[in-house]
Formats: C-alpha cells, sequence, structure tokens
C-alpha cells in the first residue's frame, strides 16, 4: 500500500508521508477503495502543490522526475550537480533533435521518427538525472530506471503518433 | 496576489471533509487517525487517507488548522481562531438549510 504514497509530490511526502504510513498502519485500510481514495490524492496533491509550504516544498527542480520515485526528497543537489545535469540535458536534446530532423526530412513523415523527436526531451531528462535525482539508487535500479524510462517514453509518444495517424 | 478567502466555499469535494475535521478538533487537538475515528462515529462513514489529508492540507494552508510539534510519527492538529470562526460561520449557514428544510418538508 506505501506504494501508492510514493505517487505524492516530494513536498507533499516530506509533510505527510509519515503521517500517512502511520495512518494506514493503524487504520489497517488495505481495500481498493483506500488505493483508489490516495491515488486520487496523489492527482490532487500534484495539481494543488501551493497547499504544501514551500519551506517543506522546496527542491531544485526536475518535478517529472521526482514524479518517478521520491529516492531523492531528501537529497541536496549541489549547484556543480545541476550545472553538470542541465550540460547533459541540453547537448544530449540537440544530439537526439538534430540527427532525428535531418531523418526527417530525407525520410518524410515517419511515426518512428516523429516519436523520437517527442521522446527526445524525456530521455535527455531521465539520463540528465542519473548524477542528480538518480543517485540515491543501486546502479542495477539506476539502469533499469534509464533504460526502462527511455523505452517507456519513445513507446508512449510512438503510440500516441500512430494513434494519431489512424485518428 | 488575492487575500484567502475566510470561509471554506472553494473547497470543492473537500468541503464536507473539511467542515467534519473542524468539528473534530473543536474537542482539542487530535492526529490524522483520531480525527478519522472521530468522523467515524459522528457520521458513519470514514473519510479516505488522501480525502483526509487533502483536507487538512487545505486547512491548514488556509490558517484554519495548526499542525503541533510531531511526536514520533503523528502530528496533532489544533483548531486556529480563524477556523473556529470559518466553523461557526458553515454551521449556522447548516443550521439554516436543515431548519428551512425541515419547516419545507413538515408543511407538505
Amino acid at each position: 500500500m506505501k506504494w501508492v504514497l510514493s505517487l505524492y509530490p516530494p513536498g507533499w511526502q516530506r509533510r505527510f508521508r509519515a503521517e500517512m504510513e502511520q495512518h494506514l498502519q493503524e487504520s489497517g485500510a488495505r481495500g481498493w477503495r483506500t488505493r483508489l481514495d490516495l491515488l486520487a490524492g496523489a492527482i490532487d496533491a500534484w495539481a494543488n502543490q501551493d497547499l504544501i509550504p514551500a519551506s517543506s516544498a522546496a527542491i531544485t527542480g526536475g518535478t517529472i522526475m521526482e514524479f518517478i520515485r521520491c529516492g531523492a526528497c531528501h537529497q541536496e543537489i549541489s549547484r556543480a550537480d545541476s550545472l553538470r545535469s542541465a550540460a547533459w540535458m541540453i547537448g544530449l536534446s540537440l544530439a537526439q533533435v538534430i540527427p532525428l530532423v535531418v531523418l526527417d526530412k530525407v525520410y518524410g513523415n515517419s511515426a518512428f521518427i516523429q516519436a523520437g523527436l517527442y521522446a527526445a526531451f524525456f530521455v535527455a531528462l531521465i539520463v540528465s538525472s542519473r548524477g542528480t535525482y538518480l543517485r540515491p539508487y543501486t546502479p542495477l535500479a539506476r539502469n533499469l530506471i534509464t533504460v526502462g524510462g527511455i523505452l517507456l517514453s519513445y513507446a508512449f509518444f510512438l503510440g500516441v503518433v500512430l494513434l494519431g495517424e489512424l485518428i | 496576489m488575492s487575500p484567502k478567502p475566510a470561509d471554506l466555499d472553494d473547497f470543492g469535494r473537500f468541503t464536507e471533509p473539511a467542515v467534519l475535521i473542524l468539528v473534530s478538533v473543536a474537542e482539542g487537538p487530535r492526529h490524522g487517525y483520531a480525527i478519522s475515528q472521530d468522523i467515524e462515529r459522528l457520521t458513519g462513514h470514514k473519510p479516505g487517507p488522501g480525502t483526509l489529508y487533502g483536507a487538512i492540507a487545505r486547512l491548514e494552508s488556509r490558517g484554519f488548522l495548526e499542525a503541533l510539534e510531531p511526536e514520533g510519527k503523528r502530528t496533532d492538529y489544533q483548531l486556529t481562531a480563524d477556523g473556529a470562526r470559518a466553523l461557526k460561520a458553515r454551521l449556522r449557514a447548516m443550521e439554516t438549510v436543515s431548519r428551512v428544510g425541515q419547516a419545507r418538508l413538515a408543511s407538505t
């Protein structure tokens, strides 16, 4: 059940996670109704992050990566790490987008290339986070999140593009 | 930035749980699970933890509820003066609706 709490924003987790875990433990709530209530609560929490005071919510950027898992909630990201991450982000985005744009010109409207273009940002985001938000994980977990995240991003956008073509 | 409203009118689906939480802590500071149990005693229904803490976050951000120093994993919440005012106003409105509703039902 506690995994659902990981879907809440980091600031929310810092403020309420311990309490909510205690609540779940004491109430013994395990059903689907509780899970759905927590899922709805997580969506609401992401949509209303301003409810949590800035002192509880403060973390340096990267809210999409934080969504993957709050493993870095209590981690301080140094300025050097942030700059390195930003460099990776920009460099990798360009390294993907430039050849894909060229391929797009050569091969026309290919769904695979389009999906690559859309996913490029997320791929760069995931890779650039290896030295920051993903650092607390074991190398295996970091690699799994990286590869899984890249494949999921690409598959998602490929699905969107193909669906768009069908419609 | 516009000042935050001094009532619960914009709480949406959290309005009812928020009122019940304020009623619960009006008796004295309570932690989340104790609030949940009190609400169950009062209404027969226990709010889900997602709903409960969503309402607590709103009440706290509005200054209607104040978190005391945590004890272990538990945090007690107490009613603030603004919270008491908002609760009184809400209960008065509910009382009026109840009185009018009962009167209209009696006349049918």
